[in-house]
């Protein structure tokens, strides 16, 4: 081990005097934090105070359920977190829609109540702007919710009305009953990512995992210029095995990449006003992000012949794990295949576990993101190693 | 079973190393063929060859810096594989090219090489002293190598392979780019090590340092050794003869006539001032010819000898100069 220590002591004593350190592990942080300030500072300002504004148009008045969507829909109009205009029918709801009166809305068709209970096709239409990613999340996650809570107490209800001996009204009345009780209140428990990081700390966020697939570059493009400058053969000529060497890199990457993100989100907290709760926990997500990210540059830069070629390679996977993953803009709203892109993603996994800490969570709730990403890093860097060979023989 | 080698000091020892039948291809290319030479402890091996001959691909296998498709490399009695890192502690390799740390001084880059040797502590920190004194840079010990002038540069990619004192230094064309004093101080320094009981294997295109510096030499060309030995059985070898020069006037034509009778004269001819002749063993023939000269009436006044050296031995051998 005391081998890999020299290789890294050496390198990061290298990179000092050459200001590589100076410029990612400070620099870059700093003026990314404060770009992002600038550029949004005033935006986050109001993006607590956001309200959607819905509408609704019940084309089953008086029955049981859709009477129980309006309360649902009343009673986080009450909380604050929405506003509810009423439409008469679908074509206003959807002009409406188009005319930017409201940001999304929701049709709730003829005898939708009855088909409810009877357990047939009965359906929330969301009428949203499909360009609109965040706010058709929000309203496809409210439908999704109310929908998934009837279907829940209608099965309860059923019971208990087989069991009491009910009849049908009754039974219908138990389903309203249960529905406007209290799933609606928790819909925060239904898009976590939409949910819980506010803006600030999600554009901090996202910039961070952006930020750690450039700077954990800095091991390989090392590498890459230890074989230019015929080092690396001179240090394959030592007793010391190509593994430790490529193992040294990796180190020096995880070192260079955990210490500038961890200044990127102290910079954030304090020029964004970023919202890392629960430190230690944070630390591990970041540490378990910034290993995987480590492995993913090598495994894909490791194919490059020089720093060069490595430093496009790296470039294109940032942006495009940067896009699936959910940095940029949420996801919540797109495709199967995205969301399911997405999961490919160390990205997705450090929103994710964010914002399972940011709802509350520990690192009990965050086990799954560090699992997934313990998993990213095992794979990529085994890869990386086997395919080691190329990037070492001069 | 192992083969022994008279070493310089006429003792017989295990090889410090021996090549066996290696062999190496770039895609079509066959880069090296069925390499095999030994080398003597204390020993200084030349090998000898055009650029592009394979000596830089041997002595990368040899190093352990590229891996062989065939034969083996053993190291004072140890098989060069991939696992086996440590038998490399036996070997100091001198790459062609400079391999420094730009941004790390002098002492960096000597300590950090040395730790990756094995040494440690106040072992290290001595050699590290010694090393810098024999190589000329400790007044500039604390500077980046960056700052260093080429010849200082190629100082310290040596000094940085004598480190950890191996058995085996392995210089490959350690004068390519140098001036003059540096490469006679390069020179110098070689021949310390050996005298010292370092083994060296030492490439190079330049035969006067072969010539100078190396008891045994193996000729390499197109990836195959094509003659090996002590640089008097090579000459042998090739059969050639050495070149006598003689300055002179007076009765040129009859001196011609007479030292062509002699027995060992193989040509004699005039030229514009004198004559010139080959012969076998110059240094036992010349008074002979002074003699026979003087008695046809010719005055010598200047005479040159001129040994066959390698470069005739690989012209005979190839049909084409070492530096075609």
């Amino acid at each position: 081990m005391r081998d890999i220590a020299w290789i890294v002591l050496k390198d990061l004593r290298q990179q000092i005097r050459d200001r590589t350190i100076l410029i990612f592990g400070l620099i870059a942080p700093l003026a990314i934090a404060a770009a992002l300030s600038l550029a949004f500072g005033g935006i986050f300002q109001y993006d607590e105070a956001v309200t959607f504004k819905f509408g609704l148009s019940n084309a089953d008045p008086g029955g049981s359920i859709s009477e129980g969507f309006g309360s649902a829909m009343a009673a986080l109009e009450r909380e604050g977190l929405l506003e509810i205009t009423f439409y008469r029918d679908r074509t206003s709801l959807e002009d409406a829609v188009e005319g930017e009166e409201i940001d999304a809305g929701f049709f709730l068709p003829q005898g939708f109540s009855e088909a409810t209970i009877r357990g047939t096709d009965a359906r929330i239409t969301v009428v949203a702007n499909p360009d609109s990613a965040v706010v058709t999340g929000v309203a496809s996650s409210i439908a999704r919710q109310f929908t998934l809570e009837v279907a829940s107490a209608s099965v309860a209800g059923a019971t208990a009305a087989i069991l009491a001996g009910l009849g049908p009204q009754q039974m219908m009345e138990l389903g309203l009953a249960a529905s406007q009780a209290p799933p609606i209140a928790q819909l925060a428990a239904v898009e976590t990512q939409v949910r819980q990081l506010d803006g600030p700390t999600y554009y901090s966020a996202g910039s961070a995992m952006f930020f750690a697939m450039f700077v954990v570059g800095t091991g390989l493009l090392s590498l890459l210029e230890e074989r230019k400058g015929r080092t690396l053969a001179r240090l394959l000529s030592t007793p010391i095995s190509p593994g430790r060497i490529l193992a040294a890199k990796f180190v020096l990457s995880f070192a260079v990449g955990v210490g500038s993100v961890g200044l990127f989100m102290v910079f954030s907290r304090f020029l964004l006003g970023a919202n890392w709760v629960d430190p230690p926990v944070t630390a591990l997500l970041v540490m378990a992000t910034v290993a995987a990210a480590t492995g993913i540059v090598s495994l894909v830069a490791g194919w490059a012949r020089t720093a060069e070629q490595a430093q496009n390679f790296q470039s294109v996977v940032a942006v495009t794990m940067g896009i699936l993953g959910g940095t940029f803009f949420p996801i919540a709203g797109g495709s199967t295949l995205l969301n399911a892109l997405s999961l490919g993603t160390p990205h997705a996994w450090f929103m994710r576990g964010l914002g399972d800490l940011s709802g509350g969570g520990g690192l009990q709730e965050v086990m799954t993101p560090l699992l997934v990403l313990g998993g990213i890093t095992a794979v990529t860097l085994t890869l990386s190693v086997i395919g080691a060979n190329r990037s070492l023989r001069p | 079973m192992i083969s022994t080698l008279s070493s310089p000091n006429g003792q017989d020892a295990p090889p410090v190393l021996r090549v066996d039948d290696l062999h190496k291809s770039y895609g079509d290319i066959k880069a090296v063929r069925g390499v095999s030479f030994e080398i003597a402890p204390g020993e200084n091996y030349g090998l000898l060859g055009p650029n592009g001959a394979g000596k830089t691909t041997t002595i990368q296998m040899i190093a352990g810096v590229l891996e062989a498709d065939g034969g083996r490399v053993t190291v004072c009695g140890r098989e060069l594989t991939t696992g086996a890192t440590d038998v490399k502690s036996h070997i100091g390799w001198v790459p062609q090219e400079i391999a420094l740390y730009d941004r790390l001084t002098a002492r960096e880059n000597l300590t950090f090489f040395g730790r990756m040797q094995g040494l440690s502590g106040k072992s290290l920190a001595t050699r590290v002293s010694e090393v810098l004194e024999l190589t000329g840079l400790e007044d500039r010990a604390g500077d980046k190598t960056i700052k260093f002038s080429g010849g200082m540069r190629r100082r310290l990619n040596i000094g940085i392979g004598l480190l950890h004192q191996p058995d085996l230094l392995i210089l490959d064309e350690p004068t390519v780019g140098v001036d003059i004093q540096s490469r006679t101080s390069i020179l110098d320094r070689v021949a310390e090590m050996t005298s010292l009981g370092m083994a060296v294997l030492y490439t190079t295109h330049y035969i006067e340092e072969v010539e100078r510096l190396c008891r045994r030499v193996g000729i390499i060309d197109h990836g195959e050794l094509i003659a090996e030995g002590a640089r008097a059985e090579l000459v042998k070898m090739v059969g050639e003869k050495d070149r006598v020069t003689i300055t002179a006037d007076g009765q040129i034509a009859d001196g011609v006539g007479q030292v062509a009778t002699l027995d060992g004269v193989h040509e004699a001819g005039a030229t514009t001032d004198g004559i010139q002749m080959l012969v076998e063993d110059a240094t036992h023939l010349l008074p002979r010819i002074i003699e026979s000269l003087a008695r046809s009436g010719v005055t010598v006044s200047g005479i040159e000898v001129e040994e066959p050296n390698l470069e005739a031995v690989f012209l005979h051998l190839t049909g084409r100069a070492l530096r075609d």
